[in-house]
């Protein structure tokens, strides 16, 4: 049994792994939050959408940048922490950093713009956390499946793209966000569960 | 001559490389495929064959773009995290031939999911207005319209994946495309260079040579560099400056390349 | 620690890396020695629990790696130092270490503190200690690797060619630092280095095409070249024959080999066998063995 102060060094040391993005992710978050509530009313429905999205895409950006940092893949099969748990780990810190750039993007929006926009924003939030769990689920099963960062990014973007632009633009957010978080959820899994083939991890490794 | 040898050289190979490569298949197609979703719906076929062509290429230029940045932001940077640059270095190379090689050869493969989608529009194009040329202008459309936005966002992508690290130049292409050519300037102020002959939209070679009605074209920000879209003169000025942006950009690779 | 390897095959897309191999070891170093491509690595990473076999059976004190609870519990008391290991650069050797030290199930802090500055210490890297790893020339970097090995205090170490690329006063260091882990441990030692093997293993195992073609003492290598090896000088075109060259010099006025052979050419002088020509010997067998077999098969 992990004793809470080592899943604490634990979890420390994965969030560096993790690098700079996902600081920044927050950051970026109530950036979009303050720019967007600084909008005449009119550019704020049409922005905020598309922030949202915007928020999402850069998220899952995040979850490519962690996976691209991945290193010494061999050493860590052959340490008791298996691979997807070690994966997993480091997507839960992206993850967290999500949802602190959602509120924070939320709360920069109610400070911004008054409690008109604040359920606006919670609703957001939300949009902003199904969406980064579809687009994280396609980058992290596409970068299991074969092998590569640039692949992971081109898959994310071409879906964002397809997601910002037809299914969000026309699928009412009521079904957009369970699909979106049911599909991210399979994908993340189906991703995580081919790190447990070892050889697939190795050839990622020599690659 | 010896240089255009040597960018002829790196081209092949740098396209077999990038065919080889999953990445820039596994970008490009899912974007075509979309790419063919927003095509197909603007084909009316109520209008021109000719015109239908340049509103085609004008809405694969929402999207292409974008997939080609993201797929080639990491082209020139690869040379330089492998080793290669440094043999590079070591041989008698024109470094600029090898700069624009190697984008040329990965763009030219990018680009040929999107030239087959483009060739299956002209054929829709050619069935619903029964014009038969129709494949002749979406292939003009595609080479006025749609590449140079191409090279655009691939020589400023790469230049991004040179500046930063790949992934944050993947990201920013998207919005810095959006603010170059789709900016709504009159919803929210902020300096936009949308409008003007600078950007890559398509929107003064769309007008000059296929007859679509320009959005934004004319209207910048700045009235001198906004031309009334007025046929061929204006068309071959955008291309222009798209061409001679695109080689500052490259120009700007190839020193930081040498870095 | 005893392993055993039984039966043991690996085979990648049709291509068989490890062919029925057969092995058994206790405590102390063991080097396995073998040319590019022997399987050395993929031996390496099936007794690692990283890779599972087609088929066969290891055994490593008493667990076994065909299920997931023997490899679960080989893991807690293993040390992998991986022939290419890219460290994080951004991290110091400290943090490096209290990081896989984590990994490894050293939850107590304070033991994880102690553990780290005594493998600093012994890695001669304590005064590198708060320096980034980005930093750290080729040897810094292997000896961090060989700390992280052994963080844990693990009962087995597997080190995969710990000393290729890395410069000759380097790797004298790195031979020393080996030589002094074997004592309470099984260490196995994965190298193509007939030196490393011969100054800090008592034992030795040999593959060729994926098969054990030696199994014993270091010294007894040394017995295959025996009465078949010769020294050639000659000032003209590289001698031609039937034989295996094991070593080549300049003399100044010509060149002068040596090499193995069962039928020595004219002005071949015989000489007293070393570590090195028993290998070449056992090679050369090993090759003709298989070219045999290829013929029989045909």
């Amino acid at each position: 049994m992990t004793s809470l102060s080592a899943t604490i060094a634990l979890l420390w040391h994965e969030s560096r792994r993790c690098g700079l993005a996902v600081w920044a992710l927050p950051v970026a978050g109530a950036a979009v939050g303050g720019a967007v509530s600084g909008l005449p009313s009119v550019a704020r429905s049409a922005l905020l959408l598309a922030s949202y999205s915007a928020l999402a895409c850069l998220a899952a950006l995040c979850v490519v940048a962690v996976l691209g940092r991945a290193r010494m893949l061999e050493l860590h099969l052959s340490l008791p922490v298996p691979v997807p748990v070690l994966v997993a780990r480091r997507l839960a810190v992206v993850a967290v950093s999500t949802a602190v750039a959602g509120a924070a993007g939320s709360l920069a929006l109610v400070f911004g713009a008054g409690t008109e926009g604040a359920l606006g924003a919670a609703a957001g939030a939300g949009t902003v956390l199904c969406t980064a769990a579809l687009l994280s689920g396609v980058a992290l099963w596409t970068w299991a499946r074969w092998h590569s960062a640039a692949a992971a990014s081109g898959a994310l973007i071409a879906v964002w793209l397809g997601y910002a632009l037809f299914w969000a633009a026309n699928i009412p957010p009521g079904v957009n966000r369970p699909v979106c978080a049911v599909m991210g959820a399979l994908l993340i899994w189906r991703g995580l569960r081919s790190l447990t083939d070892p050889d697939r991890v190795l050839a990622k490794e020599e690659r | 001559m010896k240089g255009i040898a040597v960018a002829a050289a790196v081209v092949r190979y740098e396209a077999r490389m990038a065919a080889r490569s999953r990445a820039v298949w596994i970008g490009m197609v899912p974007v075509s495929l979309l790419g063919a979703v927003f095509g197909f719906a603007t084909l009316t076929g109520q209008e021109s064959a000719r015109l239908n062509a340049g509103a085609m290429a004008e809405t694969l230029l929402v999207i292409v773009p974008i997939g080609v940045a993201a797929v080639l932001a990491d082209r020139l940077r690869r040379s330089r995290t492998t080793g290669l640059g440094e043999l590079l270095d070591t041989m008698p190379l024109n470094g600029a031939a090898c700069t624009v090689g190697a984008l040329g050869g990965a763009l030219a493969v990018a680009l040929a999911p999107v030239l087959a989608l483009v060739a299956v529009l002209g054929a829709v194009i050619a069935v619903r207005t029964g014009d038969p040329v129709a494949p002749v202008w979406a292939l003009l459309a595609f080479l006025l319209v749609v590449l140079p936005a191409c090279v655009w966002t691939a020589a400023l992508a790469a230049l991004l994946g040179l500046a930063l690290s790949v992934t944050l130049a993947r990201f920013l292409v998207i919005p810095l495309w959006y603010w170059a050519v789709y900016w709504n300037y009159t919803l929210w102020w902020v300096p936009t260079p949308v409008g003007t002959v600078l950007v890559p939209s398509g929107e003064y070679p769309a007008q000059a040579w296929f007859g679509t009605t320009p959005v934004w074209a004319g209207y910048g920000q700045l009235d001198w560099l906004s031309p009334a879209p007025a046929g061929a003169a204006t068309g071959l000025a955008n291309l222009a400056c798209v061409l001679l942006g695109t080689a500052l950009m490259v120009g700007c690779a190839r020193l930081m390349r040498k870095r | 620690m005893d392993v055993t390897i039984t039966g043991l095959t690996k085979a990648f897309k049709g291509n068989t890396a490890l062919n029925a191999v057969d092995l058994e070891f206790g405590g102390g170093m063991i080097g396995l020695l073998g040319p590019n491509g022997a399987g050395k690595t993929t031996l390496m990473r099936l007794l690692t629990g990283i890779l599972r076999p087609s088929s066969g059976r290891i055994t490593v004190g008493g667990h076994d790696l065909g299920n997931r609870a023997g490899r679960a519990s080989v893991k807690r008391m293993l040390g992998y130092l991986p022939q290419h290991l890219d460290l994080y650069p951004d991290l110091s050797a400290r943090e490096f270490l209290d990081y896989i030290g984590l990994l490894k199930g050293v939850d107590d802090k304070r033991a994880r503190r102690a553990q780290v500055d005594a493998l600093l210490g012994q890695v001669s890297l304590a005064d590198s200690a708060k320096q980034r790893l980005g930093g750290f020339s080729g040897g810094m970097k292997r000896r961090v690797g060989i700390a992280q090995a052994l963080m844990g205090d693990p009962r087995l170490v597997v080190v995969d060619e710990p000393t290729a690329s890395l410069d000759p006063e380097e790797r004298m260091r790195f031979r020393s630092l080996l030589a002094s882990l074997g004592g309470q441990r099984t260490v196995v030692l994965s190298t193509h280095m007939l030196d490393d093997v011969a100054q800090t293993c008592s034992r030795a195992a040999v593959l060729a095409a994926g098969r054990v073609v030696y199994d014993g003492s270091t010294p007894g290598l040394t017995a295959f070249a025996e009465g078949r090896t010769y020294r050639i000088d000659t000032g003209g075109p590289q001698p031609a024959g039937d034989f295996s060259i094991a070593n080549a010099a300049a003399t100044g006025d010509g060149m002068r080999y040596r090499v193995i052979t069962d039928t020595p050419p004219p002005k071949a002088v015989p000489v007293s066998a070393t570590l090195e020509d028993g290998y070449v010997a056992l090679m050369r067998d090993a090759r003709a063995a298989r070219e045999e077999a290829a013929d029989g098969g045909r």
